[in-house]
């Protein structure tokens, strides 16, 4: 084997070759070319099986809008799947697999569907495959469409976002891309100039890059979103050590660019259309530019024997570039009835006979093309004189489409022209210019495109899904007319083409069958982004540790030392249970539990939301969102309080607590601080501007330590707060801002678990020392470390509500027991006029009970409840559950339809569709009814 | 070069609630011995730095020969019987050192605001979104930043821009 490739022309320049594997087969391609260079060259002609039919299926293109070599590259976890081969670098030891065909792409059994295509029609999988269900038939025709395999395991690569501003952006380096950008940075400008090739299409001399100049290739503008926001993908150089080297670099395999633009400058370029005749997909037969680019980028010839079809000037360059490069071009049929003189004569100087008024009809050969029947054009819709050319290259030109996606996707109003025979733009868009070919895609008019005649079944519009001419008659015989619906019903330039290769001529298509001018047709919205951009691109850096914001309090470290086992809870990391060695983290909860009941315990509480609210009017200003009176609050005590929506739904609780004249305090959920705050500056800026009052967040500034259990006060005593803490002189429901540890302090006394609590406020780097001192001092009393399993646990059974869990998106105060301080508050709070909504005091609304287990072992938080002889599929949930820590018993809090009325009842519980026992409707405490332990 | 600043500042956050009329108690430029910004962003430096991160809204960022609880009795004192208050906030932020020449492509990998335009030049401190945390960045020289943000997410941020700054450093 030619180290060369036996397609390669002898002007090639010198250059390594590299070894790569194809379908298992070693083949050589050269330094600098892409996988579709370097087949073309070794002579693959079959380089996969078409989507539908599995007919053999040839390199088409030389770019982006490749509808045939869509090949997978590499295996395992470096699996690259659905890449077009024409964009894809060679690289040494590199493995390419075409993913369709069965057993292979050569030898494909499959191809019976073709065999019976007529039964195949479009439409046909959305007619059959429904019965009993599409996911029934899913897994195998997708295997058949040959999609690729999905890398094994983790990408090993890194991606990244950046973002960027500028006052230019120029989409594409060609020659009129670069002139564009060197203007703008000659004015002074910020400029970003991008190129999706690895270099420039034109001498870029002249700029250079700078702080206000930023060049970048191998860059695809993807996204053109509002606001002239553009999205760019650039894919980094290929890593001389292969796929998962570049981390080691810490450089991104590709990085996503979010650019906000002063303006646009498209100099995207032009694609080519093919030309429409029956059996117009044979392996062989390809755009005429890219036959160009292959002839002199990659020194690629793309057949022994070429004939060129065209209708329009630009393929007779290439026709003559081809033969002047030792190619045997026998014939260039053109479909005009004229051509430019001088172009016929340069052709026919370099030996190649030029037939006018003329158009391939139809081909022969299988795997490879053999020959091709030429017609002379009669009329609008006639063909004689049809004669057949033996060659195994045919090179299509059927004009030239402006690349306008970006501009179509900004808002940019595109129609179709009869003289270009492409979309061309309506009206000028405020922010883009579009320059070059982009502007002007081809020079005069273009000639007939479809075949006149044929079998239009075997006439391919989308190579890329297999769609027909007849496609469209079928659609439009159904009635599917609108160019959307024909989309859908043939899916018509669909997933990664949308639009590139075949809009124009499937345009002129339907206007045929509709017998409609084509311009009269609009054009199929060219969705983004403009070629497919990887997961891994989209997501960049936000996997793994950085998936999403950590949140860690200044006694992490601490509890971490004491053997935390962390997890996330509302956005922190918090210690879920202290387990020691030997236990599980359910033994380990227990046993905190116990010690918390009969002894006492430390929690790191400091997420709890602080909020403090200051200004003359604080008072009446939190007043408003409570469904509890606040006005009767006096200094030194704390107030229990429920937050509603203007729905009435509950939002929000925790405490309010009057800190000075004119300084309220706020707690509220450990996960809602942030929402809270939003909420009370978006009714402070909108509604209420003249309060005079303002919202200060102050949760990170203290940290907060629950100390809980019948020693708590002694402990505490022993830290000598600068304030008694007697229950006589701080019972429950009090407050004392003073002094503890030669630092300021909060103390209040409150209960999330039934015991007696201190939660000790202090600023929070001064929270270690505190947390150390409290087990010093308790190291007598038994004290321990608990985390938030525990007190979940604690709350439960005392019947404490823990909103989110015991409430959903409906839930009322009178739905979880405060219907009465919700109804008799007499000043106005937010939510309070949706509570007498009719749905709102509906008498089977969800509302909270207990439930005593019976039989059972556990009852899983989830399960599902239903009373005797109901007619209802459910009844309501279990919102939260556990073990009684007295009894051994299982109990559980849930939100039962009419819960209160059916106290004594007896309901069933289901768990994943089967009945696991029945439960005891009982009042929502199962722990010191009176209060008697939290308030000792 | 990354860095968490652990020498201490009081940090105390300055609010108004008179969104109408605000005006300026001129004790307050005594006190701290500058001008009080009133531009989104704008820093004035004095006896402490002065942060403008709202309309009415302001960080005060003093130096170690300030403590917190002095600034605060300072600033209770200036604004006695106006519409302003303070809260600290000391212990609430924690400061990130950015330092180097890639400091600003570094930022462009985190925040949507244009890291080469006036925004942040040095002697501004824009208050935005870096790696989608709430974080005031103090521009203090061309290729030297502070990034404010809250204690609780200052590991994260520190890991976060660390991972980010990968590909500057020398392999």
């Amino acid at each position: 084997m030619s180290a060369r490739g036996p397609y390669r022309l002898s002007r090639a320049a010198a250059g390594e070759p590299v070894e790569f594997r194809f379908d298992g087969t070693t083949l050589r391609g050269m330094e600098g070319d892409t996988v579709a260079s370097a087949l073309l060259a070794n002579g693959v002609r079959v380089v996969s099986r078409s989507f539908k039919f599995h007919r053999p299926r040839g390199i088409f293109s030389a770019g982006l809008e490749e509808p045939n070599a869509i090949v997978q590259l590499h295996s395992g976890v470096h699996a690259v799947p659905g890449v077009r081969a024409p964009l894809a670098p060679l690289t040494p030891g590199l493995e390419v697999a075409s993913k369709i065909g069965w057993p292979s792409r050569s030898r494909d059994l499959l191809r019976i569907i073709d065999l019976c295509h007529p039964v195949f029609a479009a439409g046909f999988y959305n007619k059959t495959f429904t019965w009993p269900s599409w996911h029934l038939y899913e897994g195998a025709i997708r295997k058949l469409a040959g999609l690729g395999h999905a890398p094994t395991g983790p990408d090993p690569d890194r991606y990244e976002t950046c973002h960027a501003h500028c006052d230019v952006l120029v989409v594409g380096g060609g020659a009129a891309g670069i002139t564009a950008a060197t203007a703008a940075a000659n004015a002074g400008k910020r400029v970003m100039l991008v190129e999706q090739e690895s270099e420039f299409g034109a001498d870029a001399s002249e700029l250079r890059a700078t702080a206000r100049t930023t060049l970048l290739t191998r860059t695809m503008a993807v996204i053109y979103y509002d606001h002239d926001l553009v999205v760019l993908v650039q894919t980094e150089s290929a890593s001389p050590g292969g796929p998962g080297q570049l981390r080691r670099t810490g450089r991104p395999r590709e990085r996503l660019w979010l650019v906000r633009a002063g303006k646009v400058v498209l100099a995207t370029g032009a694609i080519e259309q093919p030309l429409i005749f029956s059996n117009n997909d044979r392996p062989g037969i390809m755009l005429a530019g890219a036959a160009r680019k292959y002839l002199h980028r990659h020194a690629v010839a793309p057949g022994r024997t070429v004939v060129v079809a065209t209708n329009n000037d630009s393929a007779y360059a290439v026709a003559r570039e081809l033969r002047e490069a030792g190619v045997n071009v026998t014939t260039l049929v053109d479909s005009r009835a004229t051509a430019p003189e001088k172009l016929i004569a340069a052709l026919k100087a370099a030996g190649v006979p030029v037939q006018l008024g003329a158009m391939p009809v139809d081909t022969a050969g299988f795997a490879a093309l053999k020959s091709v029947s030429v017609g002379q054009l009669r009329g609008k819709d006639g063909i004689h004189n049809t004669h057949s050319l033996s060659c195994d290259a045919l090179l299509v030109s059927g004009g030239w489409s402006p690349t306008l996606h970006l501009f179509a996707q900004a808002g940019g109003k595109l129609a179709f022209s009869e003289g270009t025979r492409t979309f061309e733009p309506v009206a000028p868009h405020a922010s883009i210019e579009i320059v070059g070919r982009a502007a002007a895609a081809q020079s005069g008019t273009c000639g007939p495109r479809l075949s006149p005649v044929g079998n239009t079944a075997r006439q391919w519009l989308d190579l890329r899904h297999d769609v027909t001419v007849a496609d469209i008659e079928l659609s439009v015989r159904e009635n599917f007319t609108a160019i959307e619906h024909v989309k859908r019903y043939t899916t018509l330039g669909m997933s990664m083409d949308q639009g590139k290769v075949g809009q124009a001529p499937a345009t002129e298509a339907i206007a045929k069958v509709r017998n409609v001018e084509a311009a009269q047709l609009p054009h199929t919205t060219f969705r983004p982004p403009f070629v497919p951009v990887t997961l891994g691109a989209m997501v960049g850096r936000a996997v793994g540790e950085f998936f999403a914001p950590s949140r860690v309090t200044t006694l992490y470290e601490v509890q971490a030392r004491q053997g935390g086992l962390f997890d996330e809870f509302s956005g922190w990391r918090r210690a879920a249970a202290f387990p020691r060695k030997g236990e599980t983290p359910a033994t380990a909860i227990h046993r905190e539990v116990k010690l918390v009941r009969e002894g006492v315990g430390l929690y790191d509480a400091s997420p709890l939301g602080k909020i403090e609210l200051i200004g003359p009017d604080a008072l009446d200003f939190a007043d408003r969102f409570y469904i509890n009176n606040l006005l009767t609050l006096r200094p030194g005590r704390v107030r229990y309080g429920i937050m509603l929506r203007e729905t009435g739904v509950i939002f929000d609780d925790g405490t309010v607590t009057i800190l000075d004249d004119d300084r309220v305090l706020l707690t509220t959920t450990s996960g809602g601080a942030g929402r809270v705050t939003q909420w009370l500056e978006e009714w402070l800026q909108c509604e209420w501007p003249d309060a005079r009052v303002v919202v200060a967040p102050v949760t990170e500034q203290w940290a907060t330590v629950a100390l809980t259990g019948q020693h708590a006060r002694t402990i505490l005593q022993r830290l000598k707060p600068a304030c008694e803490v007697s229950n006589e002189h701080f019972p429950h429901l009090g407050f004392r801002a003073t002094q503890l540890l030669g630092s300021e302090a909060r103390l209040y006394r409150v209960s999330f678990s039934g015991e007696l609590t201190y939660e000790i406020n202090v600023p929070a780097h001064n929270g270690p020392q505190l947390w150390s001192a409290l087990l010093e001092e308790g190291h007598e009393f038994g004290i321990e470390p608990y985390g938030i399993e525990a007190l979940l646990h604690l709350r439960m059974e005392k019947g404490f509500l823990h909103v989110g869990v015991d409430t959903d998106g409906t839930t009322v105060p009178d739905d979880v027991g405060f219907g009465k301080p919700a109804a008799t508050k007499q000043r106005h709070y937010v939510g309070k006029r949706s509570l007498s909504l009719s749905d709102n005091v509906r008498a089977d609304r969800l509302q909270l009970v207990g439930l005593a287990g019976e039989g059972l072992t556990a009852m899983p938080a989830g399960s599902h409840l239903r009373l005797p002889d109901s007619g209802q599929p459910t009844d309501g949930w279990i919102t939260s559950a556990g073990i009684c820590s007295t009894d051994g018993k299982p109990v559980a809090l849930a939100l039962l339809a009419a819960g209160r009325s059916q106290t004594n009842r007896v309901v069933t519980v289901h768990d994943e569709g089967r009945v696991i026992g029945t439960a005891h409707v009982v009042s929502p405490c199962f722990y010191d009814p009176t209060g008697a332990r939290m308030n000792a | 070069m990354l860095s968490r600043v652990m020498e201490y500042s009081a940090l105390v956050r300055v609010q108004s609630w008179a969104r109408r009329d605000l005006t300026i108690p001129p004790e307050t430029a005594n006190v701290l011995r500058t001008e009080w910004p009133l531009q989104a962003g704008a820093v004035a430096r004095g006896r402490a730095d002065v942060i403008c991160i709202g309309p009415t809204d302001w960080l005060v960022v003093a130096r170690s020969d300030l403590p917190e609880h002095e600034l605060l009795q300072t600033l209770a004192a200036a604004f006695h019987g106006g519409s302003f208050c303070a809260t600290a906030l000391s212990s609430a932020l924690a400061r990130i050192r950015i330092e180097g020449g890639h400091g600003r492509a570094l930022l462009s990998k985190a925040c949507a605001l244009d890291t080469q335009s006036a925004d942040l030049a040095p002697g501004r401190a824009p208050r935005t979104l870096v790696a989608g945390l709430p974080v005031i960045i103090h521009c203090l020289a061309e290729s030297s930043f502070e990034c404010i943000v809250p204690l609780s997410y200052a590991d994260y941020l520190m890991a976060w821009l660390g991972d980010a700054a990968a590909e500057f450093e020398p392999t």
